[in-house]
């Protein structure tokens, strides 16, 4: 497993498969991204926590179809989960179709569970945010506009006063950006 | 105690054993089930097109309704039934040659590019594909378990209307906008639509 660590997210979902443990090093190190990603669009912890389970159920039945795609990992993963977020809105309740077909168990929680659950989400929400804080200006704005608040390039371009190409620069120099500091602060 | 979060790492990894052996049959089946809905969305989106010598006219070329039928590449028959939709729209309606309402997936659009699209498909209970609504924006995805399909490429050329066209489902930077291309045979673009990014 240790050996898995050091495999990028592409390559361990290529590996999903074959080797199931690659999947787990797929989801430690994106769960707490996910649970932070559902938890402030959520009601409560244990519906993150379940839209976090079935978005990783769905990545896994997904992976063959992964395979042939050649998508950035991540960005896979958490179009999962947006397409299950959007589809929960619409259908009132949360999916457990992926879970079911492969027979894995309902997370039965208590306090404590819940407690870890807003733990991880705080962490990996506050991480970032103090990422994205630090960008300059022009950057973060573009970011936040773009990624939280979902503004299409022609909205944005308006809202910016510049052409829809300029905007798109921004919005990806700040993601170039924040990878970069996001993988120097893992590397300390 | 063990964390929730190992818990569930360790379902998953479990499942992706089990997965790797194949020897859940309702894994084999949803399996099929993908080849099937793929292959319907195909026909659909084959016997859309073949049906009209100009894209732009097809809402009016259609619009009386047509019956087409074809042969997926699973071995399996369909009808392809041509039907008015919603003002303006126009559906492709797929139902298995037994005639199982289940069964039965559809195409409804303007089909003109850049006008909102709204797809479906279902198989069995699983809601396969949808699009857009007049007063909201969906998130267009190509596969039963609602997973996004981020390059989903079908083809079927076996027993289809005599002209075959192939779907095209791309995608950029995680699925957001989704662009659906059918093209002809020789590989030319006859009608392409693009998604917005979803908003919530």
């Amino acid at each position: 497993v240790q050996a898995l660590h050091s495999l990028t997210d592409e390559q361990l979902l290529e590996r999903g498969l074959d080797d199931p443990q690659a999947i787990g090093v797929f989801y430690t190190r994106h769960v707490g991204a996910v649970i932070a990603f559902f938890r402030p669009r959520v009601n409560d912890a244990e519906t993150a926590l379940d839209l976090t389970a079935e978005t990783f159920a769905r990545a896994l039945q997904g992976v063959a179809r992964y395979q042939s795609s050649g998508a950035p990992g991540r960005a896979w993963l958490f179009a999962i989960a947006r397409n299950l977020l959007t589809d929960s809105y619409r259908r009132g309740r949360v999916a457990n179709d992926a879970r079911r077909r492969l027979a894995m168990s309902r997370m039965t929680v208590d306090d404590h569970d819940l407690e870890r659950i807003e733990e991880a989400a705080t962490a990996a929400s506050s991480g970032v945010s103090e990422l994205v804080d630090s960008l300059p200006d022009d950057l973060r704005e573009a970011l936040n506009s773009r990624i939280v608040d979902e503004t299409s390039y022609a909205d944005l371009a308006r809202s910016l006063g510049t052409s829809e190409s300029l905007a798109r620069k921004r919005v990806s120099r700040g993601i170039a950006l924040l990878r970069s500091n996001f993988e120097r602060r893992l590397a300390k | 105690m063990t964390d929730v979060l190992d818990r569930l790492r360790d379902d998953l990894v479990a499942a992706a054993a089990r997965l790797a052996t194949q020897t859940d049959p309702q894994v084999v089946s949803r399996r099929r089930s993908h080849r099937v809905m793929r292959s319907k969305v195909t026909i659909a989106c084959a016997a859309l097109v073949a049906g009209s010598a100009a894209v732009a006219g097809a809402t009016e070329v259609f619009a009386g309704g047509e019956v087409d039928r074809g042969t997926a590449s699973s071995g399996e028959t369909y009808q392809v039934e041509v039907k008015p939709g919603q003002p303006g729209e126009t559906c492709m309606v797929v139902t298995a040659s037994d005639g199982a309402p289940t069964r039965s997936g559809g195409w409804c659009g303007k089909l003109r590019p850049g006008v909102p699209v709204v797809a479906w498909t279902t198989v069995g209970s699983d809601l396969v594909l949808y699009g857009t609504t007049p007063d909201s924006v969906a998130t267009v995805t190509a596969g039963a378990d609602g997973v996004a399909d981020t390059q989903a490429r079908t083809q079927s050329r076996e027993g289809l209307p005599a002209k075959v066209f192939a779907l095209a489902i791309e995608s950029d930077q995680g699925n957001t906008p989704v662009t659906i291309t059918l093209r002809d045979d020789a590989g030319a673009v006859v009608w392409r639509y693009e998604e917005r990014p979803p908003r919530q």
